[in-house]
């Protein structure tokens, strides 16, 4: 059974207007139950449309979203519940903060699902230790923190609501190594233990290849592939007509089957480098 | 929601109004606003009003536009015109109970309405065909001589840009906030007038505080470009006088007299 599905899903921007933009064109596609999805594209080719739409911000055009069977605007008063089942971190985190504290701003999330004080500092506490945030900045300003912590408790904002469907767009852009590593690090600790399905919206293709059991990749609006990383990065001419590129692990690896003149294979990660290096070629 | 408010919007274009000068554009759009408060008698109204048509077409913009952009004030004109019905003095045409029109009332919420009317749609004109840079810098340019007086035109004018350029920023700023909490569940359209305004709290205090740390980004941004140090500037573009912009100061002074002749003239005694 489909966690998500989306049909002959429309939304354009600033209608009957000279400005009209349309954000996605014509999309299909079903997401199953405990995928990590990634999603890439150029800059403008609808992924946080995609997303919003998927979270119920923004009501299609046309076409439906189909959330465990039911089309999330069936009933405009459920659409509260839609977001809390699909949360939705927003590509600059730092504007979705907006609590006095950050225990606040984490908490506002759960005090509107209606939940007891206790439970809701349960939430609070478990969501803050997904996003590896210290107990001391509880009771610290949001505004004052730095961009990789702000970024760190807007995740923790949404993960404490539970969500079945948990969409980060771009949450380790502009942030450093370490950081990044760290925010992987947590939405691969999210997976392993709510078995809840991921859509991770990102421009670095490595970390798509890591942790994407498929991907979807957009251009213009439209969803051009929708595959297993592998297939996907295989693609690299069609790719790079897109403005994307593959992983650089893989372009090493395809050069090194070239001029070894080694049968193709797909070669993503790091770790599925190493293998191939050590099975062909010592 | 707020992304739907177009405020002051420019909207590209190459009409023969596009193309004048700004200058001469904000200069005769004021003119023309000073005419169509002079105007008074129906013949006047007319001719203003069919001149104001005429610039709507001329600026290749469509209607729909000037009807999106000033449809709520327009409705509200209408309502306070229809109160100025009632307010006539002299002989009454029409009375029932206490509400008496007449002949002078008539022609009040007339020349209201059409007033306010074309004065909204020289305006939008203005707007949509001159891009926020050629109206400051129109503005500039106009406002120069008020230099030799001591006033800081220079000052002025970075003011006004900078708030103009901040009413998109804010609305901008106030769709993501919005977005934000209601992504998380904040119920926006729930209980009485009083909560709505009470759950308006909780997106006003982000939006000054992050309004606040924009100007003040910006400020740096300027200082570290050494704003402030008075030098006299050039601009990329100068403007010139052409001849669309003389056919138009000729139109509009013809209007004018136009208007100010037919004033006291009355449609009932020509015809
Ligand atoms: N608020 C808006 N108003 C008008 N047009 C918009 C708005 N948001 C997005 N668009 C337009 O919709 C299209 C898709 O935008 P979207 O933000 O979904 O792209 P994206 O894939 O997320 O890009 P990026 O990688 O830069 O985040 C773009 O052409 C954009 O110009
Ligand atoms: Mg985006």
């Amino acid at each position: 059974m489909s966690v998500i599905r989306a049909e002959n899903l429309f939304y354009c921007y600033n209608k009957g207007t000279s400005f009209e933009r349309c954000g996605v064109k014509d999309i299909n596609l079903s997401i199953e139950k405990g995928q990590i999805i990634g999603v890439i594209g150029h800059t403008g080719s609808g992924k946080s449309t995609l997303a919003q739409l998927f979270n119920g911000l923004i009501k299609p055009d046309k076409g439906k979203v189909l959330l465990n069977d039911k089309n999330i605007w069936e009933d405009f008063a459920d659409i509260r519940q839609v977001h809390f089942k699909v949360g939705l971190t927003f590509q600059y985190p730092e504007h979705q903060m907006f609590g006095e504290t950050v225990y606040k701003d984490i908490a506002f999330g759960p005090i509107n699902q209606g939940l007891s004080g206790q439970e809701v500092d349960i939430r609070v506490l478990e969501a803050m230790m997904f996003a590896k945030l210290g107990p001391e900045l509880l009771n610290r300003s949001p505004f004052d923190l730095s961009g990789g912590e702000k970024r760190r408790v807007a995740i923790a904002g949404i993960i404490a609501m539970k969500p079945e469907v948990l969409i980060l767009d771009e949450p380790t852009a502009g942030l450093d190594p370490v950081s990044k590593e760290g925010i992987l690090n947590s939405i691969c600790e999210y997976h392993r233990q709510t078995g809840n399905v991921i859509i991770f919206i990102s421009h670095v293709m490595e970390d798509i290849a890591r942790i994407s059991d498929k991907v979807m990749v957009m251009d213009k609006g439209n969803l051009i592939m929708y595959d297993a990383p592998e297939n996907i990065f295989s693609r690299r001419e069609e790719l790079n007509k897109m403005g994307l590129e593959v992983p650089q692990v893989t372009k090493i690896i395809n050069k090194v089957h070239n001029k070894l003149d080694i049968k193709h294979k797909c070669v993503i990660t790091v770790d599925g480098a190493v293998e191939d290096i050590i099975e062909n070629m010592c | 929601m707020a992304a739907d408010i177009v405020l002051g919007q420019y909207l590209p274009g190459d009409s023969l109004l596009h193309r004048m000068d700004p200058r001469a554009k904000i200069l005769l759009s004021f003119w023309l606003m000073v005419i169509v408060f002079t105007a008074w008698s129906y013949i006047s109204l007319t001719i203003i009003s069919v001149f104001t048509f005429i610039m709507i077409l001329a600026s290749s913009i469509p209607i729909k536009s000037y009807i999106r952009n000033t449809g709520f004030i327009f409705a509200m004109t209408l309502f306070s015109s229809f109160l100025n019905l009632f307010y006539g003095v002299g002989e009454p045409i029409f009375e029932w109970g206490f509400i008496t029109i007449t002949a002078s009332g008539i022609q009040n919420s007339i020349v209201v309405a059409a007033r306010i009317f074309d004065m909204m749609m020289i305006s939008a004109c203005l707007m949509f065909t001159t891009s926020a840079n050629d109206m400051t810098h129109g503005l500039e340019k106009i406002m120069s001589p008020l230099k030799f007086i001591g006033v800081d035109v220079d000052d002025v004018i970075m003011m006004i840009t900078i708030s103009l350029r901040f009413i998109p920023i804010t609305l901008e700023e106030t769709n993501k906030i919005i977005n934000a909490q209601k992504s998380r569940g904040a119920d926006m359209n729930k209980g009485g007038p009083i909560d709505r305004i009470k759950s308006f709290t909780p997106i006003i205090l982000p939006l000054f505080a992050s309004t606040f740390r924009r100007a003040y980004e910006l400020s740096m941004a300027m200082e570290c470009r050494c704003y402030g140090l008075k030098g006299s500037r050039t601009h990329l573009k100068n403007f010139k006088l052409g001849i669309a912009d003389l056919f138009a100061m000729v139109l509009v002074g013809l209007i004018m007299i136009g208007v100010i002749f037919c004033n006291n003239m009355d449609i009932a005694k020509i015809i």
